[in-house]
């Protein structure tokens, strides 16, 4: 017994050979289609629509989605493959892919056959643009604490409320909203009581208020939303009534995995420059990297980036078996990978010294763009409460609710 | 062993006159111009002052030389006439095709894009570069009869001497396969960046296809020729096809090669290997192009370029 | 229409390791790729498939790990794909590759169109495109850069040093085409996880008909490999460009290349 989990082949990470096939030509994508125009991107704060079409072409849209509905009917390995080749070259285009998964993975788990085939298909092959509104400037870790309302009249619901750092809300055709249907019945059952519903563009009430800036993930633009008396069929509900906490909760637990590959991709690309850069520089006429603290900053960037890529591919092999444990797992890559490549980016600025934060390096874009992946899909916080939650829950059967 | 040397291109024929003489000279047999074509009669006569040890005159019709079919096929039946020999050919697009097809027809070991050749006891020690010019290789060829196409610029035409004797010989190809429906010539004015002792060459960094003009103006001022690396030419077509160097481009060797904005991909460098002193201009320190530079600059090129030429002006004007 | 299309799995030039000091080579460990106008050869199979209808099927030559590179040729969208195992492929000189592919060729049965890459990217030397044709006698295009076909024709537009050209010939016919011909396709993850299940032929040698030990280089020897390139001065300026421009036009005139 190797605890917490029973075996050492509970730690076996495998892959298969269209594992690598599909790494190197997201890897191809990402070098020829997306590198040249960082620059472009980061000036605009927008990716250009023939890039995105591009990437609904290439199936980028839809990995994980079943082919029946569209989607390329892909494992977790592989969606773990495209966001750390995305996080690589330029995050925010993984994001731009993450956010339609926690879309599509809503509507996977708890859609009926209706919405599966309406929605799915169009958002997995890139025709249609997706986001996910739960988060609120009153309440992000505490998704039970939204004050958005739906009321039901007749047959229908009427949706009152703002949304707040809705990624891809600018572009979005579909949303899935989280809001509160029922009072909770009691403090502790806070998290009863929530409903999600699948709102389309152009409802009348529904609209972008405001486009927020900030400092990186450029291309990645968020959005609050803003609802009023904004009407939608029953038959537009997600899931069961009063239940939509749990359907925020899964589908976040099955995006954590990406965020912790985007980070890596971060990781590995922190590493390559500095070390790349190392080997280039000369200073006091020997190249950088016969110094002992650069080597120190480049061995510490190698422990973590290569823990964080077992984390991470290790928690995805764990979901692809449909193991329970995988919610550890990805909790754990996620918390690390995320706090690896921070600081992997922040060394990497060492290493290039004024040539770090030159914009046209993009060296501390690299910061700029991986603070982000710390707080969002669960902050880090989360992270730690849950990677101990539930692995008393799997193990021990302690079972807490709520969070 | 007999050389027998050709080339579609006369300059690089000329060139071939150099190590043809040279091989021959070791071993003891004749170098052997092949002119193809009844419209070149008078590079006949000029190869043959070029130190050579006789000259064949294909008599055909010049329009031939275009197919490599014929070419191999003349070019056979003039092996043939010999008991062993060395083939050289300029390493050109047709000129590595007739080497092909030779190649089978007389059954010969054959190397293409030869820096240099030199002899060996039984036939040749070429050297060429490997893996998109990351490596260079050293290859032996043995044989009754041995293939190498040699690089343009690789050697300089001999000095002349007293004239050796044209043979014509009469040749009709058999069957042609290959048809060549239509010849669009480059413009007269596009330069031959092998013949260029100066080249400034242009690379990603540059933005959009009207910031050429800075490129020219720093092209100007050194008196040098203007290149790209391929994005250039082959994906953004700002720059026409002769203009890209690199393994699948132009080789060039030139005195100086300023490598503006180009970030030293092994298959780029695989075209200026042997330039004389090359210079890089580019953002990124971490570029490989400056650790294969002799002198570089880190900066914007819209900012270097500019005051380069600007100085480089300054000083011709003082003059 | 019956499309070949040869490729090979070379050895990735940016990753050999070379010894700073010596320029000796080491290929161990050393990752192999698709060479990479290759590819570009396959998307010019599967448009004319596009266009025309037929079959695309690809062949290499190499050792196990070649599988790699036909299962991304079968995941862009041939139809099947053939590996000659050999372990000491890389020894043979182009009319012994030429003879191994011939006799493939005639396991296969007739083909209209046999595309390559005008050169590998590790030797480069353009050769078996020619060796071929004439090995199989039939119409050579080489260095392609548009290509058609109809009616038994192929067409192809040619860019040679001074001058273009448009060329026809009777199919059957050996093409070999440039990096400007098209642009790869890129395979979507469906397409990948279908490749894995699409068939690839194993042959040996021996199983052609050939003796691998009279295959050995008929007078054709690599004999060294060096690493070692002209060694640059790598001097570095850094700085406004009214400080390092005069530092670069000093170094040049030192080397007499300004006046």
């Amino acid at each position: 017994m190797v605890f917490p989990f029973s075996g050492l082949s509970d730690y076996e990470i495998k892959f298969k050979p269209e594992h690598e096939i599909f790494r190197k030509f997201v890897r191809e994508f990402m070098e020829k289609e997306v590198e040249p125009r960082v620059g472009e991107i980061e000036e605009n704060d927008q990716v250009p629509p023939d890039l995105l079409k591009r990437m609904g072409d290439l199936g980028f849209q839809g990995i994980a989605v079943p082919a029946e509905y569209g989607g390329q009917g892909g494992d977790q390995v592989s969606v773990a493959i495209f966001s750390e080749e995305a996080g690589r070259i330029y995050p925010a285009i993984m994001t731009l892919v993450g956010v339609n998964g926690l879309f599509t993975t809503p509507v996977l788990l708890y859609g009926t056959e209706d919405q599966k085939k309406k929605y799915l298909p169009p958002v997995a092959r890139g025709e249609k643009h997706s986001a996910h509104a739960t988060t609120e400037s009153v309440a992000g870790s505490d998704v039970a604490g939204i004050q958005t309302k739906a009321e039901k009249r007749g047959d229908k619901w009427i949706i009152n409320g703002r949304k707040a750092f809705i990624s891809g809300g600018d572009i979005a055709d579909y949303f899935v909203v989280l809001a509160r249907t029922s009072p909770a019945p009691s403090r502790k059952e806070r998290w009863k009581g929530l409903t999600f519903f699948i709102v389309e563009k152009g409802t009348m009430g529904f609209s972008v208020a405001k486009k927020m800036k900030k400092s990186g993930l450029k291309g990645s633009p968020i959005v609050e939303l803003q609802l009023d008396d904004v009407e939608v069929p029953d038959g537009n509900r997600l899931g069961p009534e009063g239940e939509g906490f749990k359907v925020a909760m899964e589908t976040f637990d099955h995006g954590r995995i990406g965020v912790a590959a985007q980070a890596l991709g971060i990781a590995q690309a922190a590493f390559e420059k500095s070390l790349n850069y190392a080997l280039q520089r000369n200073t006091f006429e020997r190249p950088l990297i016969q110094y002992q603290m650069i080597d120190g900053y480049l061995s510490d960037m190698l422990m973590k980036l290569i823990s964080a890529r077992q984390l991470v591919y290790w928690a995805a092999n764990l979901a692809d078996q449909g193991r329970k444990e995988y919610l550890v797992a990805a909790s754990l890559a996620k918390a690390y990978a995320t706090e690896a490549a921070e600081w992997a980016a922040l060394k990497s600025i060492s290493v290039h010294g004024g040539v770090g934060v030159v914009t046209e390096s993009h060296i501390e874009r690299m910061l700029r763009d991986v603070e982000i992946t710390k707080v969002y899909e669960g902050s880090n916080e989360i992270q730690r409460l849950v990677i101990v939650r539930q692995l008393l829950k799997q193990t021990l059967g302690y079972d807490s609710p709520g969070m | 062993m007999d050389v027998l040397f050709y080339s579609e291109d006369d300059d690089i024929l000329a060139e071939l006159a150099t190590p043809a003489a040279a091989l021959a000279g070791v071993s003891g047999g004749k170098s052997c111009a092949v002119v193809f074509g009844e419209d070149k009669r008078g590079v006949a006569s000029e190869v043959a002052t070029l130190g050579v040890g006789q000259v064949y005159l294909v008599r055909a019709d010049g329009l031939l030389r275009q197919y490599p079919e014929a070419v191999s096929e003349a070019l056979t039946e003039l092996v043939a006439r010999h008991a062993s020999a060395v083939v050289l050919i300029g390493s050109t697009k047709n000129g590595k095709e007739v080497a092909g097809r030779l190649a089978v027809k007389v059954d010969a070991a054959a190397a293409t894009e030869c820096s240099s050749v030199s002899p060996t006891e039984q036939g040749i020690l070429i050297e060429r570069l490997a893996y998109s010019g990351r490596v260079s290789t050293r290859v032996s060829l043995k044989g009754k009869f041995v293939i190498a196409c040699v690089k343009a610029r690789s050697y300089h035409r001999p000095a002349e001497s007293a004239a050796a004797s044209v043979m014509e010989v009469g040749f009709s190809p058999s069957e042609i396969k290959v048809k060549v429906i239509e010849t669009r010539e480059k413009a007269a004015s596009a330069v031959d960046l092998t013949k260029a002792e100066k080249i400034v060459s242009v690379g990603r960094g540059m933005k959009k296809k009207d910031d050429l003009a800075t490129i020219q103006g720093l092209a100007d001022s050194l008196g040098a020729a203007v290149g790209c690396s391929r994005p250039l030419s082959a994906d953004l077509g700002w720059l026409p096809e002769e203009a890209h160097i690199g393994l699948t481009g132009v080789q060039v060797k030139p005195k100086l090669y300023v490598a503006v904005g180009i970030s030293g991909q092994l298959q780029h460098l695989a075209g200026v290997k042997d330039a004389g002193t090359i210079v890089a201009i580019n953002t990124d320190k971490g570029a490989p192009i400056f650790a294969n530079a002799d002198y570089g600059i880190v900066g914007d090129l819209y900012q270097v370029v500019p005051e380069l030429t600007r100085q480089l002006n300054a000083l011709k004007h003082k003059q | 229409m019956n499309i070949v299309v040869l490729v090979k799995h070379v050895h990735d030039e940016n990753q050999l390791k070379v010894d700073r000091a010596t320029g000796k080579i080491s290929f161990e460990g050393v990752p192999g790729k698709i060479s990479d106008f290759d590819r570009n050869a396959v998307e010019a199979a599967l448009s004319l498939r596009g266009s025309v209808g037929g079959k695309v099927t690809t062949i290499t030559v190499g050792t196990d790990e070649a599988v790699k590179a036909l299962r991304e040729v079968l995941a862009m969208g041939a139809d099947k794909a053939v590996l000659i195992k050999d372990q000491a492929f890389e020894n043979l000189d182009v009319r012994a590759m030429a003879e191994i592919i011939s006799k493939t060729l005639a396991k296969l049965g007739p083909f209209d169109l046999l595309l390559c890459a005008e050169g590998s990217v590790d030797a480069y030397t353009s050769l078996l495109a020619p060796v071929l044709a004439e090995k199989l006698k039939v119409s050579l295009i080489t260095y392609a850069e548009s290509l058609q076909a109809k009616d038994g024709m192929v067409k192809a537009e040619r860019a040679l040093e001074r001058r273009m050209e448009v060329v026809e010939a009777k199919m059957p016919a050996v093409v070999s085409v440039t990096g400007e011909i098209n642009d790869p396709r890129i395979p979507t993850l469906l397409q990948i996880m279908g490749a894995m299940k699409k068939e690839i032929a194993f042959f040996t040698i021996q199983e052609l008909g050939l003796d691998a030990n009279r295959m050995l280089p008929n007078g054709y020897a690599i004999l060294e490999y060096s690493g070692k390139s002209k060694e640059r001065k790598k001097v570095v300026f850094e700085g406004a460009p009214a400080e390092t421009v005069p530092k670069l036009i000093e170094a040049m005139a030192k080397e007499g290349l300004v006046s």
